[in-house]
């Protein structure tokens, strides 16, 4: 056991290391707040079209041999969840389907510019780091490391300064509405964020395994707990914990990140099952 | 209230961690471990030894032979230690990639640095230098990436292909990080001089 601290106390000396650490917590706490807001509305889905999106942005950025191409998927990622969310409710094409274009168009779009402009010798690597995150959240830069603080500390402030009408927006929609919450923009507000979140969350854990992170701690607090504030603060606590964990499980273990917090999100999903129906068979009794 | 207090502490917890770059400090961290790894786990089998025997004086001819091996292998990780600033073998494999990663784009930071890593060897033949560069290929967790390090073996004058293994073969490599450019091409390469390589029996 010791000699486990000693390397992770080795380990935590390299820059990088905490970097990586600390934009993975709060790409975490990020997804985490906005994951219930998206559960509840069931917009479940979204993230996974969104980060198929991100991943054909990149690809274009890739094609244009961008240096710093997050500002260039974000703008993109963002767009498209505003077209997703705003046109997709007055068009003949319906929800579902809608996002179902946007994700496998992007998918395809995506692969086929980085087979037809990329100058990497190392193409199946280079789009299997994309989709499956790999090391990636070890080697940010550190423009990337400043950008991903800072957007998380801009999402988690939106999260807390306009909480109430999220709530409202979340909760029922046509009352908020007929209370005088202009949902439309707060969906608008949501539809930015989650992008931006999608954006963060591939650089943990990979276009392809985005969802998870967005969708598994909301499901595991909501085992647990019923109201939306208790909710909220399990799912930031459970996600921060199996992000932290599965990242220092992979770095010790030399496991791919995303699928080390993935499959740490999903033992925590089912520990949380137990523990609720645990303790609904109590409350029966 | 609460909100501002929760943004300051996330704000100064991201100031602290990011300010500290003294690589001097990593160095010293690494060699450090490594040496008083050693000594911590001579002294741990040897008392643990000793426990074993019920405090016998005289150790037996099992327990001096292992002590003797242990000491060599003291030496030996001390030797080797000592002029090895990143040892890239003690690392999970996401750390080596992470660490070539960053000595590649960050190439600056590294050089002079001695590494010493494991990986498989290859070499490719570049027709407009009309040379063989030999590399140390590390790959990463999902093995779908991977990372080379050109190494200069000694002072170069090693004949391949008769010298050198064949390609894949697993090998150590230790040397001294540097960044130089072709004539006639303005990208900035880096490699390991003056290496020694050894060859990982599976």
């Amino acid at each position: 056991m010791s000699t486990i601290f000693d390397k992770l106390s080795l380990y935590m000396q390299y820059p990088f290391v905490r970097y990586a650490v600390i934009v993975g917590i709060l790409i975490a706490l990020c997804s985490s707040l906005f994951g219930v807001i998206l559960v509840l509305k069931r917009f479940s889905f979204i993230g996974d079209g969104l980060s198929h999106v991100a991943f054909g942005a990149m690809a274009i950025a890739t094609s244009l041999k961008v240096t710093n191409n997050m500002p260039l998927i974000l703008t993109i990622t963002v767009v498209c969840a505003i077209l997703l969310l705003r046109t997709g409710q007055n068009t003949k094409i319906k929800g579902d389907a809608t996002l179902a274009m946007f994700s496998v168009g992007a998918l395809a779009i995506g692969y086929l510019l980085m087979n037809v402009f990329s100058t990497s010798t190392n193409l199946s690597g280079d789009v299997c780091t994309v989709l499956f995150g790999s090391t990636s959240i070890l080697t940010l830069t550190k423009i990337e490391v400043w950008l991903s603080a800072v957007l998380s500390v801009f999402v988690v402030s939106i999260f807390i300064l306009f909480y109430n009408k999220i709530f409202a927006v979340t909760f029922d929609e046509s009352f908020a509405q007929a209370t005088g919450t202009k949902a439309g923009i707060y969906n608008l507000l949501i539809a930015v964020i989650v992008a931006v979140i999608v954006v963060l969350a591939m650089n943990l854990v990979g276009s392809l395994l985005v969802s998870a992170l967005v969708i598994f701690p909301p499901l595991s607090a909501m085992r647990i707990f019923k109201s939306f504030k208790s909710v909220t603060i399990c799912s930031a606590i459970v996600s921060v914990f199996c992000a932290l964990t599965g990242m220092l499980i992979s770095i010790l273990g030399g496991t791919p990140v995303g699928s080390t917090i993935v499959a740490v999100d999903i033992v925590a999903y089912v520990l949380a099952s137990v523990i609720g129906n645990i303790l609904r068979r109590r409350c029966a009794l | 209230m609460k909100c501002v207090k929760i943004m300051i502490a996330l704000f100064l917890l991201l100031i602290l961690a990011g300010c500290s770059n003294d690589e001097a400090v990593v160095n010293r961290v690494i060699n450090q471990n490594n040496v008083d790894q050693v000594i911590d786990q001579l002294i741990e089998q040897t008392e643990t030894e000793n426990n074993s025997t019920n405090l016998e004086i005289e150790p037996s001819n099992q327990s001096k032979g292992d002590m003797e091996k242990w000491n060599a292998s003291a030496e030996k990780s001390e030797n080797e230690v000592s002029d090895v600033d990143y040892d890239l073998t003690k690392m999970s494999s996401d750390m080596v990639y992470a660490m070539v990663y960053q000595m590649v784009f960050e190439s600056d930071e590294y050089v002079g640095k001695t590494f010493r890593l494991e990986g498989k060897y290859y070499t490719i033949y570049y027709d407009l230098t009309k040379k063989y560069y030999h590399y140390c290929l590390i790959e990463d967790a999902l093995a779908c990436c991977s990372q080379g390090i050109e190494f200069v073996w000694g002072d170069g004058s090693h004949v391949y292909p008769d010298e050198y293994p064949q390609e894949g073969t697993k090998i150590v490599v230790q040397g001294t990080f540097e960044t130089y450019k072709e004539d006639g091409d303005d990208y900035l390469y880096c490699r390991l001089k003056d290496a020694t390589m050894e060859i990982v029996n599976e």
